[in-house]
């Protein structure tokens, strides 16, 4: 009897514990989700019903097995890039990757430029 | 002269970011333009169920509505105003709503509509990456979302779903 109780709690702290991270999983991807109907805002923060129903969704898959990867792809195949907060290197975005480093660039090359004529 | 240039650059970066933040959330466009329709089977309003399927070989209109949405009160007098100025079918897909509430919505402001699905869930609209509502989604022929309109449709939003109608039906 002692063991079979012990095993329930046993189970049973298991499946808190499966839950817990679950959770802890959802609210990280949530963070890197843009509320697309607010103002900067990510779905963690926001109460908006979209942001209610992408949490909703986004635990959902995460309760299927599905990757952080497969879900940010989900979203993005159907709001677009707009909807990462972090957007992704691609042949769409490098640009905006890129470009505070070439504007970096062209201010040392411009500074560089000033003091060399000095 | 290296001044003149500093000074330009900075008034350039300068419009950059005011162009950027001043970027409004309806010019953001659907990624589903030029691509299929996502592929549905909602319970319909009456009998048969609203598919996918009730989209061949005609250009029609796709409507995100709900009966407690106000600006959704507001388009609903466009809708009829659209279907009289050019014949063009109406499909709504209601977003979260109460079926008795939708009802006497109709009975009271009319049905524009061929036909209703019912997305109880609003995860069919998350399908079609609807923000808000309401939206609507031309469709042509071929079943490819060729245009989306974010919020209400107004006399202004009419003349221009005119103009791609007329452009589809001479393709």
């Amino acid at each position: 009897m002692k063991k079979i109780l012990i095993l329930i709690l046993f189970l049973f702290s298991q499946n808190a514990l499966a839950n817990e991270n679950l959770d802890k999983k959802a609210r990280e991807i949530n963070k890197k989700i843009r509320c697309v109907v607010c103002q900067s805002q990510s779905i963690d923060d926001s109460d908006s019903v979209l942001a209610r129903d992408l949490r909703m969704i986004i635990k959902k898959k995460l309760e299927e097995g599905k990757s952080e990867k497969e879900i940010t792809n989900f979203l993005a195949n159907r709001y677009g890039e707009f909807i990462l907060l972090k957007p992704r290197f691609n042949s769409k975005t490098f640009f905006l990757w890129l470009s505070p480093i070439i504007i970096i660039l062209l201010g040392i090359f411009f500074i560089k430029g000033v003091f060399r004529k000095k | 002269m290296k001044y003149l240039s500093l000074f330009i650059i900075t008034i350039f970066i300068f419009i950059c970011f005011l162009f950027a933040l001043n970027k409004n959330d309806k010019d953001l466009k659907s990624v589903f333009i030029n691509k299929e329709a996502p592929e549905f089977n909602l319970k319909s309003l009456k009998k048969n169920n609203l598919s996918n399927k009730d989209f061949e070989n005609e250009i029609l209109l796709v409507n995100f509505f709900a009966s407690w949405c106000i600006p959704c009160i507001v388009e609903h007098d466009f809708l009829f105003e659209l279907k009289k100025q050019k014949e063009i079918k109406i499909y709504g897909i209601n977003y979260k709503d109460n079926i008795k509430d939708l009802e006497n919505w109709l009975n009271k402001l009319g049905n524009p509509y061929t036909k209703i699905g019912i997305d109880k869930s609003g995860l069919n609209s998350i399908d079609w990456g609807v923000n808000g509502i309401p939206e609507s989604f031309l469709i042509d022929k071929d079943g490819i979302i060729r245009h989306k309109v974010n919020g209400i449709i107004d006399n202004k939003q009419i003349k221009i779903l005119i103009e791609k109608i007329d452009y589809l039906e001479k393709k």
